[in-house]
């Protein structure tokens, strides 16, 4: 038991520092600014999906060269482990930012190019998992979903981070500098819930990360075995 | 039954269930992953101390679908 709580210290972590996240995020005070009003705090929740989704499709693009290096099957798993946890969070942060979007635009969907590109982004590695189905032979799948998942990458952060910012008419915020870390961005009052909020979900993503994995692998050593035997 | 003021603290408890409904299914699924990676690992451990045919699962008896 006391084992368990050792290895599982940073889940527990995870899990007081969101319930404090969704304390603070919704009862601290936030700056009264025209239009976004109280609907500012959400930026606790849909800005810390967003960049766990970032972050775990990151630790995809690491796993896929390491399995490109050194071709341990593990390594693969990792890979797709982490774009099926990305993509999670990358589709509850677009479900949070469309709520956002009705009561702060009007409607659920305008046509702005960090939001087109977010779901090019999403529909990206989307292509993946469907490439991935599309092989049978094992070493060939990982081989080939490792060189897309590189490219995969390098066009998500064009898509959301390098074209939203050449375009001329975005009104999503953050498309200056670095989105809501900038000084202009984020009030300092918001930053002792805003930095435990990103801590708290990138836990939460590599748990889910952590879960898939051991799934798959399960399955990867169950069929190695149904194969052998 | 709640003033104006006092709902927002519904929706803190409200969220605040969901988030640890969530981390009780993710230990439930961690729990559960973890009994099954155990008993694989005896299986295997079965399997390599003897030859396929005296760990008691017959060569081919399970089918070679792989499924990944």
């Amino acid at each position: 038991m006391i084992e368990n709580f050792k290895a599982s210290w940073w889940k527990f972590l995870g899990i007081l520092m969101l319930l404090y996240v969704v304390a603070g995020g919704l009862l601290f005070e936030v700056p009264q600014l025209p239009v976004i009003r109280e609907s500012i705090r959400n930026v606790y929740f849909h800005v810390g999906m967003w960049f766990s989704m970032m972050f775990i499709t990151f630790a995809a693009l690491v796993f896929s060269i390491r399995y490109l290096r050194y071709q341990r099957a593990e390594d693969d798993l990792r890979a797709v482990a982490a774009v099926k946890t990305g993509l999670v969070f990358g589709t509850l942060g677009l479900l949070t930012g469309m709520v956002w979007a009705k009561f702060t635009w009007g409607q659920f969907w305008v046509n702005d190019p960090k939001l087109n590109g977010a779901v090019v982004g999403m529909l990206i590695y989307l292509a993946y998992m469907v490439l991935r189905g599309s092989v049978e032979e094992l070493e060939k799948r990982a081989r080939l979903a490792a060189v897309y998942n590189v490219f995969a990458f390098v066009l998500f952060f064009v898509f959301i981070m390098i074209l939203p910012r050449m375009a001329e008419a975005s009104i999503h915020p953050g498309t200056d500098g670095n989105p809501a870390l900038a000084s202009g961005d984020l009030a300092p009052m918001m930053r002792k819930v805003f930095f435990p909020a990103m801590a708290a979900w990138f836990i939460l993503a590599w748990w889910v990360f952590s879960l898939y994995y051991r799934l798959d692998r399960l399955r990867h050593q169950i069929a190695e075995l149904t194969e052998n035997y | 039954m709640f003033e104006a003021g006092e709902k927002i603290f519904v929706a803190v408890a409200v969220i605040s269930l969901i988030i640890l409904g969530l981390a009780a299914f993710l230990f439930y699924l961690e729990h559960r992953i973890g009994r099954s990676e155990k008993k694989l690992r005896e299986l295997e451990e079965r399997l390599e101390s003897g030859p396929p045919g005296e760990s008691g699962i017959e060569p081919g008896a399970r089918g070679s679908n792989r499924e990944h």
